[in-house]
């Protein structure tokens, strides 16, 4: 990075500090650091939603996918705007009226102390291994980019966020989420812009639309019904609606967010806005890793995207054969653009003969450059002892190749930005579920509100160091780390889901009823992760399923026994 | 606290048709992501 770079990083990291060090100076008790005193406008709120749900992972993993697997995966984000409606007219309104501090608090008050327990447990097992993830992405981009050691990376990006999380809580989050989300937002645009400019002289944007389509990289709505798909139009309506229902209804660090506006117009208002800009902004994300792909084309890429790993496997005895299959890579790709250009302009002159013979060539030269790009990745897995894969590096190292002056240091603000976002939020959420869920609830019902706010700080600073170890350990694993945090999420999602269903529209659902069919529930769903190959998006579906029937059943068996005021009182 | 989401009248909001008319219009606007995103599949996508 160039001094430029460095200076607009440093302003970036400069800036968020202080904006949450200065949204932090209000505030004294619990109400302003987990709910910000209910007194923050819509679209902060609204903005902080975005940028909590949008992490690093957004930037990285998401680019990379699309580069390698086209637009597919926008589909799970498509409920989106009918899951806003719903929140809008049930879960939102509820979790603000009751006045709680945690959506699982509400639990409680419908069912009883122990289903409370298990689902706040159930969220605070999920978000604690993800938040791992999410602070580990950016050490991924710097550790190309700067090639500074993960450790330290993590470590750097941990401890800032933690310092105004620590000290501000939601206000902190609220106000700096809605600073990096605005970054991000420039982020997405600069960043497609910029691989657009990159083509190269003569392929005209309509040339790169061709392209992309000819290479299947447009395929934004798969209408196949074959469950094993992972991303389809049926997958991504059903599963993304029941994953998208329980992220934003059931899962704190959203639910924290929308509680915190003035009102319930205004919590109802930061969802809408979620639900109208969600879609668009993930399109341009992916279109951003497809003109990747398109710039590619013509652009040589590495034969492996993370350097890191080509290095070590340089300095082994698998040299001479890497060596061997850069060179054929080298003379595949050569033959491809060779002949990418050549159907750019038979297209472009209207000679169809021509361009199907191209295109056939053509195919056939991407299949043996791709083969050989697998072939490799398989050899460089084979000697390491970690799995790895390049998914993630893919953007991190155009942007590293190609620019500076600047911009490099912009879009890697653009990436911390993401990433310290989803971090401050999630440590915030995973603070107030055990703060009020465990040490209220259990350990200190009644205290000054000095004794709760310090002892949500140390919380808070629990969970950033918790998040920092998972880190290290969940960094290693080797998918895609979209799919990662999708993955481990859906486990816990659907069954976490299904007991807010019973709690909202089921009147005969009993405590003990509820509080075993979240334990049915999540055998459910890890037993078909285990023993199927079924995507996991439909996890989301079978998660909530299972609850609510064993639930309705079980509620049968074990009815509600009347519950006397003075639990209700002490459940507040 | 009462277990039911609607015990409170809605805030007004000022878009036409009120807060019923600003959820249809959502819920338009998500099939049409849909449609257009169909749309853009079958014209551009041609594997």
């Amino acid at each position: 990075m160039h001094t430029i770079d460095w200076l607009i990083f440093a302003l970036y990291m400069g800036g968020t500090m202080a904006l949450g060090l200065w949204a932090s100076r209000r505030g004294k008790d619990i109400d302003a650091y987990y709910l910000g005193n209910r007194s923050l406008p819509w679209w902060a709120v609204g903005l902080s939603v975005m940028a909590t749900q949008a992490s690093a992972i957004t930037f990285i993993g998401t680019t990379g996918q699309a580069y390698n697997d086209g637009m597919r995966f926008i589909q799970i984000y498509l409920p989106l705007p009918i899951v806003v409606v719903v929140l809008c007219l049930t879960f939102a309104p509820f979790f603000y009226r009751a006045r709680v501090y945690t959506a699982y608090e509400y639990l409680e008050r419908r069912f009883d102390t122990k289903t409370r327990a298990l689902t706040s447990f159930l969220f605070q097992c999920s978000r604690g291994m993800s938040v791992g993830i999410v602070l580990y992405a950016p050490s991924v981009v710097l550790s190309v980019i700067l090639g500074w050691d993960e450790t330290l990376t993590i470590l750097m990006m941990g401890v800032t966020t933690l310092l105004y999380t620590t000290k501000g809580g939601v206000r902190a989050v609220v106000w700096t989420d809605t600073l990096q989300m605005i970054l991000m937002f420039i982020g997405v645009f600069l960043g497609l812009y910029l691989v657009i400019a990159k083509l190269p002289e003569g392929i005209t944007f309509s040339d790169a639309i061709y392209l992309g389509g000819v290479a299947n990289r447009w395929n934004a709505v798969d209408t196949s019904l074959d469950l094993n798909n992972r991303y389809t139009l049926l997958s991504g309506l059903l599963g993304g609606f029941f994953l998208m229902l329980s992220y934003f209804g059931c899962d704190q660090s959203q639910v924290q967010r929308y509680i915190t506006a003035s009102s319930v117009k205004e919590s109802r208002m930061s969802l809408i806005m979620t639900g109208f800009l969600k879609v668009p902004m993930q399109f341009f994300i992916l279109a951003t890793g497809v003109f990747l792909f398109i710039f590619y084309q013509f652009e040589r890429p590495p034969i492996y995207f993370n350097s890191a790993e080509v290095a070590r496997v340089e300095q082994s005895p698998a040299r001479d054969e890497l060596l061997r299959r850069q060179a054929e890579f080298d003379q595949a790709f050569d033959r491809q653009r060779e002949l990418s250009f050549g159907l750019v302009e038979a297209r472009r002159n209207g000679d169809a003969a021509e361009a199907d013979r191209l295109l056939a060539e053509r195919q056939a030269a991407v299949s043996r450059a791709e083969q050989i790009r697998k072939s490799t990745a398989e050899l460089i897995r084979s000697t390491s002892d970690t799995p790895t894969n390049d998914v993630n590096y893919v953007y991190p190292s155009f942007l590293l190749k190609y620019f500076s002056g600047g911009i490099l240091g912009m879009m890697i603000s653009v990436i911390f930005a993401a990433a310290m976002s989803s971090i401050a939020g999630e440590i915030a959420a995973l603070s107030s579920a055990s703060m009020i869920d465990f040490y209220k609830r259990y350990f200190k019902p009644e205290a000054s509100d000095a004794h709760y706010l310090r002892a949500g700080q140390i919380s808070t600073l629990f969970w950033g160091l918790f998040a920092t170890v998972a880190a290290f350990l969940l960094g290693s694993r080797g998918t895609s780390l979209v799919e990662t945090v999708n993955t481990v999420g859906s486990h816990f999602y659907g069954p976490i889901l299904g007991v807010f269903i019973l709690a909202f529209f089921v009147k005969r659902a009993s405590g003990t009823g509820a509080f075993i069919s979240i334990i049915l529930g999540m055998m459910a769903v890890i037993s078909v992760s285990w023993f199927t190959k079924v995507s996991w998006l439909y996890l989301n579906v079978i998660g909530p399923l299972v609850v609510v029937t064993a639930g309705i059943i079980l509620s049968l068996i074990f009815p509600n026994r009347p519950k006397p005021d003075a639990e209700m009182k002490n459940s507040q | 606290m009462s277990d039911r989401p609607h015990d409170e009248p809605d805030e007004a909001i000022s878009f036409p048709g009120g807060w019923k008319g600003l959820y249809i219009f959502l819920v338009i606007y998500g099939f049409l992501q849909i449609a257009i995103l169909y749309w853009f599949t079958a014209t551009l996508n041609r594997p």
